[in-house]
């Protein structure tokens, strides 16, 4: 089993459970605006209303690498992750970020 | 899970005849049960397009089609049942895409799936400044927005990426 995903160089996560979400795309809305600076660009969101899940994913840019910002929020657990990616990362990402994102930055199904 | 492939490539470019995707087709996203939204600004584009080798051929090539573009923009939305967007959504969204700057250089109708495909083509100064795609299927719709320097052979190296529904290319039609 992997720890991260493959082409990251530094992955934080935070994984919350028990939580009172009532509409994740609302939540992960205020969730992000309140919280981050303009340096981060909205890059993919993926809403299922028939499972009440969101997966918001932000990306800021700089240097050699590039910084992702991922939140997968379901009615009771949200998770937050922040990731380093390097080129071939950043690739996989480009490519098929929806998946990507569906699939929490791991590229396999 | 029956997806539809709808291509939308719109240009956002400065002219009056601009693409944009209407606000009021958010209202969609309440009836749809998958809903994605992808935005690769310009700048997102050029980051990526650093990371292209310009040795690699397939690299090369991809990094040759980013420079071009400005932005490629995904709105799709996916239904339980079929009538839950209506002719007057999509016909939204076709309005702007009007001569002269626009022209419709595909539409693909099927009768028997319910599926329809629009590509449209902008140009200005006999140059290609973006590319539109509109398709739908009783129980989807996507919006694929691209701006930039496109040829319409682009398309099928494009599909499959960035967000992008696989296609084929579409052959320009004959004027």
């Amino acid at each position: 089993m992997r720890a991260a995903p493959a082409g990251t160089k530094d992955m934080k996560m935070a994984i919350f459970e028990d939580l009172p979400v009532i509409d994740t795309e609302v939540d992960t809305r205020n969730l992000f605006c309140e919280n981050l600076g303009p340096e981060w660009k909205p890059f993919v969101r993926v809403h299922s209303r028939r499972d009440n899940e969101t997966v918001t994913i932000y990306a800021k840019m700089g240097g050699k690498d590039m910084r992702i910002l991922m939140a997968v929020l379901e009615p009771r657990e949200a998770v937050i992750m922040q990731l380093k990616v390097n080129k071939k990362a950043l690739q996989r990402w480009f490519e098929d970020p929806v998946r990507m994102g569906r699939n929490r930055g791991n590229d396999h199904d | 899970m029956k997806r539809i492939l709808v291509l939308a490539l719109l240009a956002l470019g400065l002219g009056a005849q601009d693409f944009q995707i209407p606000v009021n087709i958010e209202k969609l996203a309440a009836k749809a049960v998958d809903t994605v939204d992808v935005t690769l600004d310009a700048s997102m584009l050029q980051f990526a397009g650093t990371f292209l080798s310009d040795k690699k051929p397939e690299e090369a090539q991809a990094r040759q089609l980013i420079n071009g573009l400005k932005g490629i923009y995904v709105r799709s939305f996916e239904f339980e049942k079929p009538g839950e967007y209506s002719a007057a959504d999509v016909e939204a969204i076709r309005v702007q895409l009007k001569a002269p700057l626009w022209s419709r250089i595909v539409g693909v109708r099927s009768k028997r799936e319910g599926e329809n495909a629009e590509v449209f083509l902008k140009r200005e100064n006999n140059k290609v400044t973006g590319l539109a795609v509109i398709a739908a299927d009783p129980k989807s719709l996507t919006i694929v927005n691209i701006v930039g320097a496109i040829n319409p052979e682009d398309l099928s190296r494009l599909g499959g990426q960035f967000g992008i529904p696989r296609l084929e290319a579409p052959k320009e039609e004959k004027k």
